[in-house]
């Protein structure tokens, strides 16, 4: 039985993916909800949601499954996870669980997201890049 | 269907007319000949408005009231404006008649109120006659109002459907003129069929099954119901663009409103382009977002891995190298980790496959090798997703900031608009029409909106229904009875389907032999100048010119006269299909194929006397019974001396344009020449 888990799909997941077409597939915004949910220490454990999240999916795309390890690994500290792909998914399906609830807050109204999802992911580079080169980055 | 007579009664500038037709086999021709102006189109509207209700003038029925009646009527008369059609069909004899009264208002009122639009249609033998229930239901059965275009058409249309983008109208034509055909009605007895079947099941099967097929039925139901509804408001969308398009030629042809007029279609123009970039640019951040959007948040969490792993590895903490198997991975791919190709022969194929594998690989290090690895592409995709999506959201910004000022101009030029009060001589005034055209606007606006919801909930149905079927389709019944019911009407539901694919096939067919009379019939016209011009239908249903040159068939421009003819020669062909399916199958059940006859205004247009006279000679034999409108000028040389042999009946419109005191627009019809051959009229 391939690495898998379940998760839910709340409706952000229709709006973002289908709707407006913002995201390919909901495996592209779950991994993108995952990385927020990480950036903003959002966890929540996997609910036995309907759907079906496979390894295969993640890995198909190369830097997702560095995405998928890199979460992992800051997670746990533990370089063995590097090697265990079913946590990994848990893992990652725990801050795509929370990360979506900040995305459906924020983006909940029924209008085009597309630029203000941009104008997101601009601001957070920003801040990032902000850590990155300050010292205190280092120490944090 | 065959014509006896039309007669008038305050319908515009008619009076009180009667016009009736030829049906003599030999002299099968009617002519009404006129100025323009005299009043052509209007006869050609009263057709279609005694048998639908439609008229094609730009007043559309608001002054369908004859003005002299009405001027000589007192404030609070109703002045009758009715039309009565005569007619055979299908050996009895019908009087569908439509009526409108007009009430005067006020000393001036020249177009009066209109009341209630009342219709009859009337059949019988002869002597003993019977009403018809719902006349408008009888007679779109005699002469489908999707046919009418075919049957009752003006010059314009003719040249239309020689036009380039006509294969929507051929491929329509086609499939009108098919009526429902015998493939038809086997698609519906099997519907009948797998119907009865599904009953039973619904009777006989288990629980389960009944309530899957009552969800079905409901559906079902659901779906017609939408798709009725998406026709209508897509037929109102049509006509309201098609409305809001006439007010602008209006406009531009008014003097006053003419400069602002052309200046606000510009404008607008303008706008949609910027519209149509602002949409590519969001296109394109979108498609930026789904690829790298992801990275700025993933990336400081890939750069601590990265480090982290590094110092483990430096402090040789990582495990144990990386295993024989990896190294066989990256020569078979070709591609190493990093990125570089390791071609065979080239150094870094080399390095790679001289590398010692461990013993032991736990593959821990292999991980952490490739994690590391793809920091680097990271980065490098991140750096140009920042910058583009900046630009992006940067450019789309600029443009919004210019859709807005356009949108100011178009604002300002319809205020200008709005303005223009005054209405020229017998015109409205630029205010009217601008005001008219928001209107329109709001309401196509939400027309789009209504058509946009009810296609999603048709999506929505559609789905569900499939997924029912599926489930219904593999319900396995217990009882053998049961069972035994569910395949025989899954077995008629695919042979209905198979023969839905048999109904596109005889599309083909239906074009291909109109197809060949319209090259026949055009071949012999072209060919005596040597022009060697050819007419077909292609296989996409277009209407084209074509030429052989060396050993090919070459599309050609054709002239107008040309086109004419061969839009005329098309007309003529389905008409004769009609005439022959309908013969062929004497006791159709449904309604297949028929008789009909051909009303034509003006199909000479601007052509010169050489195609004048082709034209002329093509239209007896266009269908048993033709009826033609020309204009003076056009029945002068060579159309009367093709026609006037032919003629049954021959009419002059004698119009008097009430421009003198005291006079109204009035046009008698004038009866010149009647002529039938001893065998004597058809009945």
């Amino acid at each position: 039985m391939s690495d898998r888990i379940t998760y839910e799909r709340p409706q952000i997941y229709e709006r973002l993916v289908k709707e407006h077409d913002v995201f390919d597939s909901y495996v592209d915004l779950f991994v993108f909800a995952a990385a927020v949910g990480f950036r903003q220490g959002l966890k929540r454990p996997n609910a036995d949601g309907d759907k079906e999240m496979l390894w295969a999916n993640i890995s198909y795309t190369e830097i997702y499954e560095t995405i998928a390890a890199s979460l992992a690994y800051q997670e746990t500290g533990d370089p063995e996870i590097l090697s265990d792909e079913q946590r990994q998914l848990e893992i990652m399906g725990e801050y795509a669980a929370g990360g979506i609830e900040l995305l459906a807050n924020r983006f909940d109204g029924t209008g085009d997201p597309t630029v203000d999802l941009a104008e997101f992911v601009l601001e957070e580079g920003t801040l990032a890049q902000a850590d990155a080169e300050s010292p205190l980055g280092e120490v944090i | 269907m065959e014509l006896e007579r039309l007669e008038l009664q305050n319908f515009r500038q008619f009076r009180a007319s009667i016009l009736e037709f030829s049906r003599d086999d030999d002299y099968n021709v009617t002519v009404i000949h006129g100025d323009n102006g005299s009043g052509k189109t209007t006869l050609l509207n009263a057709f279609t408005w005694v048998l639908y209700g439609d008229v094609n003038f730009e007043t559309g029925t608001t002054q369908l009231a004859n003005e002299g009646v009405m001027a000589a009527a007192s404030v609070g008369d109703r002045v009758e404006v009715s039309v009565t059609l005569t007619f055979y069909h299908e050996g009895d004899h019908y009087r569908a008649t439509r009526s409108i009264p007009y009430q005067k208002e006020h000393p001036e009122d020249m177009l009066g109120d209109p009341g209630d639009a009342t219709t009859s249609l009337e059949y019988g033998d002869g002597r003993n006659y019977e009403s018809v229930n719902n006349p408008e239901t009888r007679l779109e059965q005699i002469i489908p109002e999707r046919l009418s275009s075919l049957f009752f058409f003006d010059g314009e249309d003719i040249n239309e459907l020689a036009e380039t983008e006509n294969e929507d109208r051929i491929k329509e034509a086609i499939r009108n003129i098919m009526g429902l055909t015998i493939l038809e009605r086997s698609i519906r007895h099997l519907d009948e069929v797998s119907r009865r079947f599904r009953s039973e099941l619904k009777d006989t099967g288990s629980d389960q099954l009944t309530d899957l097929i009552e969800r079905e039925d409901k559906i079902e139901a659901q779906l017609e119901q939408k798709r009725d509804q998406l026709v209508t408001r897509q037929e109102r969308e049509t006509d309201l663009e098609q409305r809001i398009d006439a007010i602008g030629e209006e406009l531009e042809n008014l003097d006053e409103s003419h400069d602002i007029e052309e200046d606000l279609q510009t404008a607008e123009r303008r706008r949609e382009e910027l519209v149509a970039e602002r949409n590519e640019v969001e296109a394109d951040i979108r498609s930026s977002l789904t690829k790298d959007g992801v990275l700025g948040f993933a990336l400081p969490a890939i750069r601590e891995t990265t480090a982290d792993l590094d110092e483990l590895r430096k402090n040789d903490l990582l495990g144990t190298g990386v295993s024989q198997e990896f190294l066989d991975k990256l020569l078979e791919r070709e591609r190493c980790i990093c990125g570089r190709r390791l071609d065979e022969g080239s150094t870094y194929h080399e390095r790679v496959a001289s590398m010692e594998p461990a013993v032991e690989a736990d593959g821990l290090s292999e991980h952490a090798v490739q994690t590391m690895s793809r920091l680097e592409f990271a980065e490098t995709y991140y750096e140009t997703l920042r910058t583009d999506l900046e630009d992006l959201v940067s450019k789309r910004r600029e443009l919004n900031a210019k859709i807005d000022a356009q949108t100011e101009q178009i604002d300002e030029l319809e205020a200008n608009l709005a303005s223009l009060e005054s209405p020229e001589l017998g015109q409205r005034s630029p205010a009217e029409l601008q005001q008219e055209r928001e209107q329109k606007r709001e309401e196509l606006k939400d027309t789009a909106k209504d058509i946009g919801r009810i296609e999603d909930k048709i999506d929505e149905l559609e789905q569900e229904a499939m997924e029912i079927e599926t489930e219904i389709g593999n319900a396995r019944e217990e009882k053998a009875e049961a069972e035994l019911i569910r395949r025989r009407w899954k077995a008629s539901v695919e042979t209905g389907d198979n023969l839905e694919s048999s109904f596109t096939k005889l599309q083909q067919t239906v074009r291909q032999l109109a197809n060949n009379t319209v090259s026949e019939r055009f071949d012999s016209i072209a060919h005596k100048d040597e022009d060697d011009l050819h007419a077909v239908i292609t296989e996409d249903f277009k209407l084209e010119g074509r030429k052989r040159v060396g050993d090919q068939d070459e599309q050609v421009e054709m002239s107008r006269g040309e086109r004419q003819i061969a839009s005329l020669t098309f007309i003529g062909s389905l008409v004769s299909i009609a005439r022959q399916r309908h013969e062929e199958n004497a006791d159709a059940k449904y309604f297949s194929g028929g008789i009909y006859p051909i009303v034509m205004d003006s199909p000479f247009g601007a052509l010169d006397n050489k195609h004048r006279s082709h034209i002329s000679r093509e239209i007896p034999k266009l269908a048993k019974q033709v009826i033609v409108f020309a204009t003076d000028a056009q029945w002068n040389g060579p159309v009367a001396e093709e026609l006037e042999p032919r003629a049954g009946m021959q009419y002059r419109l004698d119009f008097d344009d009430g421009e003198q005191a005291g006079t109204y627009p009035e046009t008698d019809l004038v009866m010149e020449h009647e002529q039938v051959a001893s065998g004597g009229a058809s009945s």
